[in-house]
C-alpha cells in the first residue's frame, strides 16, 4: 500500500509540474500579484488625511497630538470640534480617518455601522489629570486608501499611546505587547498582502487542481482504469492528497523565497516560524483538499463543478482578509466572514509570517481549520462518488 | 478446462435491465467473442467480469477466484483493456508503465512490453500525443502488465484503420498462441470470424445463440439461408484494399 501510494505520489507531482497552466497560476500569478502591489505601493503611497476631533477640555492635549503625528510623513492632520463637519468630510472621501477625543464622562460607547462609517468600540481610554477621555476611529469603508487604514490605525495607536506618555508627561494605562511595538514601525501594506496572497494561492491552486482531476478522471474513464488495478480508493486519495501537501509547500517556500528576496517582506519567528508556517500550509491544504473532494461530488460535469467552485472560492477571495482587512467589513458580515476556511488560512499564515506568533496564540484559527477539516472528511465519506 | 464460468449474472440499472441473464464458459486459451449491436449488454457483461460493475445476482468464477467488485486476488489475474481507454496525459508511455507495474508490484522493462506492440520508440513519448491506433496498442500492451491468464478487450478496434485493426488482430493471434484466454466484444464480425474460436451473440441483455463462427454460419445456412448477392468467398474489400495501401501501419 506505502509503495502504490509512494509511486503514485510521485507520477502525479511528475504530472503537476509538467502541467503549464498549473504552474502558472501557482507561481506565475501569485508572484506577479505581488510584485504588482510592491510597485503600486512604492510609486503611490497615498496620503491619508485624518481630523482630530476635540472639545475644549481636550483642545490642549489634541494639538500636541496633532503635532506629533504630523511628524509621520504622508499624514495630514486637522484638528476639529465640529463632529457633524468631521462626519461629512469622512463621507465625501475628504478625510480618511477621525480620531475623537472627548472627555468620556462614564458614558459607554457602543460600536456603530452604517453605510459609510465604521465606529468600533473605543480602542483606548485615556486618564489626563483628572478626566477620563474615550478615544474613537471612525473610518470610511469607502476610501480610496482603505488598504492602508488598519495599518494606519495600528500605527496611530501606537504613536498615540507613545505620543501622549511621552510628550504629556501621563502615566500609561496600557500594557505593551512587545512584538506589537517592534513590527508596527516597519509595517507595510505588502506585510499584510503577502501571507494573504500565499493563502489564495494555496486555496485556489488545490481546488482547481483536486476538481479537475477528479472530474477529468471520471470523465475520460481513467478512474474506471484505475479501479481494476489493485490501487484503492484510499490510495489513491492518500497520494492524491500528499501530492497537494508536497505541492503546496514546495508553492509557498518559493513565494516566500520571492517575497523575502525581491520585494523584501521576510517571515517572522526564525526557523520556529518556517515550521509553524509549514504546519499551517499542511492544515490549510487538508482542509481545501477535502472541500474540493466533497465540490467534486456534486457534479461530474466540468461544466457544473467549476460554477459551483467559483461560487464558492469567490466570497473567500474577496471577504476572507487576503486582499484588505476583515475589520473592514460590517459587522455582521465579519461575523460570517471569520468563520470561512480561508480567513483561518490567511489569519494564521499573517500572524506567523507578519508578527511571528506562536501556534499556541493563533489556536483559534488553528483549532478553526481542524474542525472544517473534520466536517468536511466526514462529509465525504457520505457523499464521496468513486464514478 | 474452463478457466471462465458464468452463471446467470444480471445487472440492473434503476428500471433497465442491462443484463438479464448471462451464462457461459470460456476455456484455457481461448478467444470468446461477445456480439452484439449497440446497448446488448456486452460492456455490462464484461464490467462485470471485471470487478468494475457488482453482480446484481448469479455468480462467475474466473480460475477458481470468485468475481466481485475491489477483489485483489483477481486483478492481479486479469489484464484489462476498456472500451473508452484514457490514461495520464502528461505521463510517458515508459512512466505509465512502471507506474502500473509497481501498482501489482512487478518488476518490469518498459521496452520489451512497447516492443510487442511496435511502440518502443514512442517510449518518451507522451499519451496524449498517441493517435487513435497507438493508444489502443498502448492500451492491449498495458493490460499485460501483470501477466494475466485472462485478458479482456473491449472493442479493441472501434475506429481504427484497416491496418491498424490488422495490426490488432495479429497482436491478440500472437497472445492466444502464447495461451491467454481473451474474451472479446466487437462489432465487426468478420473480426470474430477471424479471431474468435467461440462466439455469443447478446441483444437485449441476453444471449440469443453461442457457438464456433462456424457452426453458427452452418446452422444458418441449413435453416435455407441464402445470400442475396453471392460474394467471393476467398477476399473482401477490405482485403483489396489493404493489398493496395499495404499492411505496414499509418501512425
Amino acid at each position: 500500500m506505502v509503495k502504490r501510494i509512494f509511486y503514485f505520489t510521485i507520477a502525479s507531482l511528475k504530472m503537476t509540474f509538467r502541467n503549464r497552466f498549473a504552474l502558472f497560476s501557482s507561481f506565475l500569478f501569485p508572484i506577479a500579484i505581488m510584485f504588482a502591489f510592491s510597485f503600486y505601493t512604492q510609486t503611490s503611497t497615498p496620503k491619508l488625511n485624518i481630523q482630530i476631533l476635540y472639545n475644549p477640555t481636550s483642545k490642549i492635549f489634541v494639538e500636541k497630538l496633532k503635532n506629533e503625528l504630523q511628524k509621520t510623513s504622508n499624514v495630514s492632520v486637522l484638528s476639529i470640534n465640529k463632529k457633524s463637519s468631521a462626519l461629512k468630510s469622512l463621507k465625501n472621501e475628504k478625510t480618511d480617518l477621525i480620531i475623537s477625543i472627548i472627555p468620556s464622562k462614564n458614558k459607554v460607547i457602543q460600536p456603530v455601522y452604517n453605510r459609510y462609517i465604521y465606529q468600533p468600540a473605543p480602542i483606548s481610554s485615556l486618564k489626563v489629570g483628572a478626566s477620563n477621555y474615550n478615544v474613537v476611529f471612525y473610518l470610511n469603508h469607502y476610501s480610496t486608501n482603505l488598504f492602508y487604514e488598519e495599518i494606519f490605525v495600528t500605527n496611530i495607536e501606537y504613536n498615540f499611546l507613545k505620543n501622549s506618555i511621552s510628550s504629556l508627561g501621563i502615566k500609561s494605562p496600557f500594557v505593551f505587547r512587545q512584538q506589537f511595538i517592534k513590527n508596527s514601525q516597519t509595517y507595510s501594506y505588502l506585510d499584510f498582502l503577502i501571507p494573504g496572497i500565499l493563502a489564495l494561492s494555496l486555496m485556489q491552486g488545490i481546488i482547481f487542481a483536486v476538481i479537475n482531476i477528479i472530474v477529468n478522471y471520471k470523465d475520460l474513464g481513467v478512474l474506471r482504469r484505475l479501479a481494476v488495478t489493485p490501487l484503492t480508493k484510499s490510495d489513491f486519495l492518500a497520494s492524491l492528497t500528499l501530492t497537494r501537501l508536497i505541492f503546496g509547500l514546495i508553492q509557498v517556500a518559493i513565494l516566500i523565497f520571492i517575497a523575502s528576496v525581491f520585494i523584501k517582506v521576510i517571515p517572522q519567528g526564525g526557523i520556529l516560524g518556517f515550521l509553524n508556517l509549514a504546519i499551517i500550509v499542511i492544515l490549510g491544504s487538508l482542509m481545501f483538499v477535502t472541500l474540493s473532494l466533497l465540490i467534486s461530488s456534486i457534479s461530474n460535469k466540468t461544466e457544473t463543478v467549476f460554477p459551483i467552485a467559483n461560487l464558492i472560492t469567490l466570497p473567500m477571495l474577496f471577504l476572507s482578509g487576503v486582499f484588505f482587512s476583515v475589520q473592514g467589513l460590517p459587522v455582521w458580515l465579519q461575523n460570517i466572514v471569520q468563520f470561512f476556511p480561508l480567513t483561518y488560512l490567511a489569519n494564521s499564515l499573517r500572524g506567523v509570517y507578519e508578527h511571528g506568533y506562536s501556534l499556541f496564540i493563533l489556536r483559534g484559527d488553528i483549532i478553526g481549520m481542524i474542525i472544517w477539516v473534520i466536517i468536511l472528511f466526514a462529509l465525504n465519506v457520505k457523499f464521496f462518488k468513486w464514478e | 478446462m474452463s478457466v471462465i464460468e458464468v452463471k446467470n449474472i444480471k445487472k440492473k440499472y434503476g428500471d433497465l435491465e442491462a443484463v438479464k441473464g448471462v451464462t457461459f464458459e470460456v476455456n484455457k486459451g481461448e478467444v470468446f467473442g461477445l456480439l452484439g449491436p449497440n446497448g446488448a449488454g456486452k460492456t455490462t457483461t464484461i464490467e462485470m467480469l471485471e470487478g468494475i460493475s457488482k453482480i446484481d445476482s448469479g455468480e462467475a468464477f474466473i480460475s477458481g477466484i470468485k468475481v466481485s467488485q475491489n477483489n485483489h486476488p483477481l486483478q492481479k489475474i486479469i489484464g484489462v483493456s476498456l472500451q473508452s481507454n484514457n490514461f495520464f496525459d502528461s505521463l510517458t508511455l515508459s512512466e505509465i508503465l512502471l507506474l502500473f507495474s509497481h501498482f501489482f508490484n512487478v518488476k518490469i522493462d518498459p521496452s520489451d512490453f512497447l516492443k510487442e506492440v511496435e511502440l518502443e520508440e514512442k517510449r518518451k513519448t507522451y499519451y496524449k500525443e498517441l493517435s487513435g491506433g497507438q493508444k489502443q496498442r498502448f492500451t492491449i500492451a498495458l493490460s499485460l502488465i501483470n501477466d494475466p491468464h485472462v485478458l479482456f478487450l473491449d472493442e479493441p478496434t472501434t475506429g481504427l484503420d484497416p491496418q491498424s485493426r490488422r495490426h490488432i488482430w495479429d497482436i491478440v493471434s500472437n497472445l492466444k498462441k502464447k495461451g491467454k484466454t481473451i474474451i472479446l466484444t466487437t462489432h465487426f464480425m468478420d473480426e470474430a470470424e477471424v479471431l474468435a474460436d467461440k462466439v455469443a451473440i447478446m441483444d437485449n441483455g441476453l444471449i440469443l445463440k453461442m457457438n464456433t463462427p462456424r457452426a453458427l454460419i452452418e446452422e444458418l445456412i441449413k435453416k435455407g439461408f441464402k445470400k442475396k448477392v453471392v460474394s467471393d468467398k476467398r477476399a473482401n474489400l477490405e482485403d483489396v484494399f489493404i493489398d493496395l495501401t499495404g499492411k505496414n501501419l499509418r501512425d
